[in-house]
């Protein structure tokens, strides 16, 4: 299997090693076709696609912690224009009612499990035929298909963090507060802290109302990290969190969210 | 094929009380407590009851008067009935109180012994009764202008009261003891009725679990790729998610099942997640091999197990460590499921509630089962991970069996029996296996 000019590379994306080991002894009959490895989660996914610039991706739609389009989601580049070529996927799932539909609306492929040869042999035909037509993915087929599934998930349960050498979740309830410094956020996590790109206005809506909120200009507190909050002037909190840093809830925020003052 | 009839015979699934459910709900439901009453509006009720008969005995003293031609009596025969009337109403506190302490309090009832307190009971009140009379009326009859009040001789009076309140005694105690059991029965029928409905949504979610579809395509996906590896371990696993499914259809009506039976239904779950995951879940049993006839509620390990690896498994894909332990803590049985993953991230019970659905449901049912015999602890591991603890009374199948009542002992030899002769026609009894026939008829 050696790299020829217009062999297919593929990636095998799967939390479950005998799945990953099914697609891979499907793959090995292929000719003119080169696997450039497999990933077992969604961050190493991220990190292999980078790093191997995959034609095509075999990704596993459910993985825990965080899942396939959460993978797609960071490698069409969260408005940070990282899309630049971004790899054919096929989506391998187990049963998702909304998540084939979106499949079907957005002219995706998928297999579904268990994985049946001539499903497996038909998909790859066509990513193959796409491939040569032409080299780039529809990077707004993507995001129509990221937005849409988004919109059926409802609020983020983990935000994607990129460092120079590596690609990262942090669980929304490992944050206790996120703070704005110009074009970036920081997430402190206890002791840790966090920098990703983007404003408080685009995470604020992809957070839960229940769990966060925003308490000024520049912060927004997850409710359950908070220790207590004392009247301060002009109608104004001083919030006091567990890890004993104080952040000020401006009367602005406070007219915005009265029910959390509201004993329950 | 062996392990199979192995397995059927080790499914002494039903645990002896097929048919009768009520031998298992009895214990636990019998510390139901019916809720309070609303006590203004009781007395109050009350108080019109004693002023109706109030009412009917001056007019039935009245007339009587009347019919010997003494009239002019109504005012004097209004007060001796008021007076007898109310002074009993106030003595019905006290006369409730006693009634809890020989009727109620006793373990078991002894029939001469509350004859007796009934008696002594009896005459207290009737003496009590009397003397309030004698000093109501002394007192009120000259203030409404009636004269001096002349209650004859109270050596004879208090003998002659006796009779009269000795009847009207009984019956206050007689209505008292049966309200208490009508409302306690009722409190516990109600009781029995929402434990029956937790224990259907328990099964219904079970057999989502098991029989979701991720589960069961993911795990035949597995097979399909094991068998061109190892075609005995694809066999061996077409087996155990065989017998997975047939226990699961088969799961009883019972509220509580022996821990060996529960923990049967563990490891064929665990055991097809870890040919699923392979090297990424490690699982440990730290089980007192003593404890298998210890009772346990059906179907709630699973819900736990489930969401551990749902909820704990990290998107850095690291591999998970599960624990169950179960051991003997004097009267109780405690039932550990640690993890290694994720932990809960929150310290507030209510948003770890939120984390899975089985949860609120299994505190929900313990809650029902076991009162405040019973605790139901989530909380973050110091290492990391989570780490959910039951702590439940500890009873074996055998002793409830002993406590049960011949009849259920020979329903249970019966529901026995025909279990070991049949397999497919047991599950139609079962309210909960709707959603299972489609599969069934695939096979």
């Amino acid at each position: 299997m050696t790299s020829q000019p217009d062999s297919l590379r593929v990636l095998v994306v799967d939390d479950e090693a005998p799945a990953r080991r099914k697609l891979l002894r499907l793959l090995r009959d292929e000719s003119t076709l080169e696997i450039v490895g497999e990933a077992d989660n969604a961050e190493s996914a991220i990190a292999a696609i980078e790093k191997y610039r995959p034609d095509l991706v075999f990704l596993d739609v459910q993985m825990p912690g965080a899942d396939g389009f959460d993978v797609v989601r960071a490698i069409s580049g969260d408005g940070d224009g990282r899309a630049a070529d971004a790899p054919r996927f096929v989506f391998v799932t187990a049963h998702d009612h909304y998540a084939v539909k979106a499949f079907e609306v957005h002219a995706f492929d998928y297999l579904l499990k268990p994985v049946g040869e001539d499903r497996f042999r038909e998909v790859l035909r066509r990513a193959r035929e796409q491939h040569k037509k032409n080299g780039d993915v529809s990077e707004k087929g993507l995001r129509g298909l990221i937005d849409e599934v988004l919109r059926e998930r409802g609020f983020s349960d983990r935000l994607l963090i990129r460092e120079e050498s590596r690609a990262y979740f942090v669980n929304v309830r490992e944050v206790s507060w996120i703070e704005s410094e110009r074009n970036y956020l920081i997430l402190h996590c206890g002791a840790k802290s966090h920098t990703m790109r983007g404003t408080l206005d685009s995470i604020e809506e992809m957070l839960d109302p229940k769990l966060f909120a925003r308490i000024n200009r520049s912060s927004i507190v997850r409710l359950d990290a908070i220790k207590e909050m004392l009247p301060w002037f002009h109608g104004e909190y001083r919030v006091i969190l567990h890890d004993k840093t104080e952040v000020r809830w401006s009367r602005r925020y406070v007219t915005r969210r009265p029910e959390l003052l509201r004993a329950p | 094929m062996s392990s199979v009839s192995t397995n059927r015979d080790d499914l002494s699934f039903r645990p002896a009380f097929v048919g009768s459910p009520s031998a298992v709900d009895a214990e636990p439901v019998s510390q139901v407590q019916p809720p309070p009453l609303p006590l203004a509006k009781t007395w109050s009720i009350i108080f019109l009851i004693y002023t109706g008969i109030a009412i009917l005995l001056t007019g039935y003293r009245y007339l009587d008067d009347l019919s010997r031609n003494r009239p002019g009596t109504l005012a004097i025969r209004s007060l001796e009935e008021i007076t007898g009337v109310y002074t009993a109403f106030v003595l019905l506190p006290l006369v409730f109180r006693a009634a809890d302490l020989y009727l109620f309090r006793p373990k078991r009832m002894n029939w001469v012994l509350t004859g007796f307190w009934h008696i002594v009971a009896g005459v207290t009140f009737s003496l009590a009764h009397t003397s309030l009379m004698a000093i109501t009326r002394e007192i009120i009859s000259p203030l409404v202008g009636l004269g001096r009040y002349d209650y004859g001789i109270m050596f004879y009076r208090y003998p002659m009261e006796l009779s009269n309140d000795l009847v009207g005694f009984t019956s206050i105690v007689c209505l008292y003891y049966y309200f208490r059991k009508f409302r306690l029965a009722q409190a516990q029928e109600l009781a029995a009725a929402q434990l029956k409905t937790k224990l259907a949504e328990a099964q219904l979610e079970n057999l989502r679990l098991q029989l979701q579809p991720h589960f069961l395509f993911n795990t035949l996906n597995t097979i399909s790729s094991v068998m061109y590896e190892d075609v005995k371990a694809a066999d061996q696993m077409v087996t155990q998610l065989s017998d997975l499914l047939r226990l699961t259809l088969r799961a009883s009506r019972t509220h509580e099942i022996p821990l060996g039976d529960e923990l049967q239904i563990t490891r064929l779950y665990l055991d097809l997640m870890q040919k699923r995951y392979e090297e990424k879940l490690r699982v440990r049993y730290e089980i007192d091999s003593a404890l298998s006839d210890a009772l346990v509620p059906q179907l709630i390990l699973q819900p736990l197990l489930e969401n551990s690896l749902r909820h704990g498994m990290k998107a850095s894909g690291e591999a998970i460590d599960i624990s169950i332990d179960a051991r003997r803590e004097n009267g109780s049985l405690t039932l550990k499921i640690s993890d290694t993953g994720t932990g809960f991230g929150s310290s507030d019970p209510n948003s770890v509630l939120g984390r899975g659905v089985g949860l609120v449901n299994i505190r929900d049912r313990l809650a029902q089962l076991y009162g405040g015999g019973q605790t139901f602890s989530i909380a973050n591991r110091a290492g990391g991970g989570a780490e959910i603890a039951l702590r439940l009374p500890y009873r074996t199948a055998q002793r409830s069996q002993l406590a049960a009542d011949p009849a259920a002992a020979n329903a249970s030899d019966a529901g026995i029996s025909a279990e070991s002769n049949s397999s497919d026609s047991e599950p139609s009894s079962l309210p909960s296996v709707a959603p299972l026939r489609p599969l069934s008829q695939d096979q």
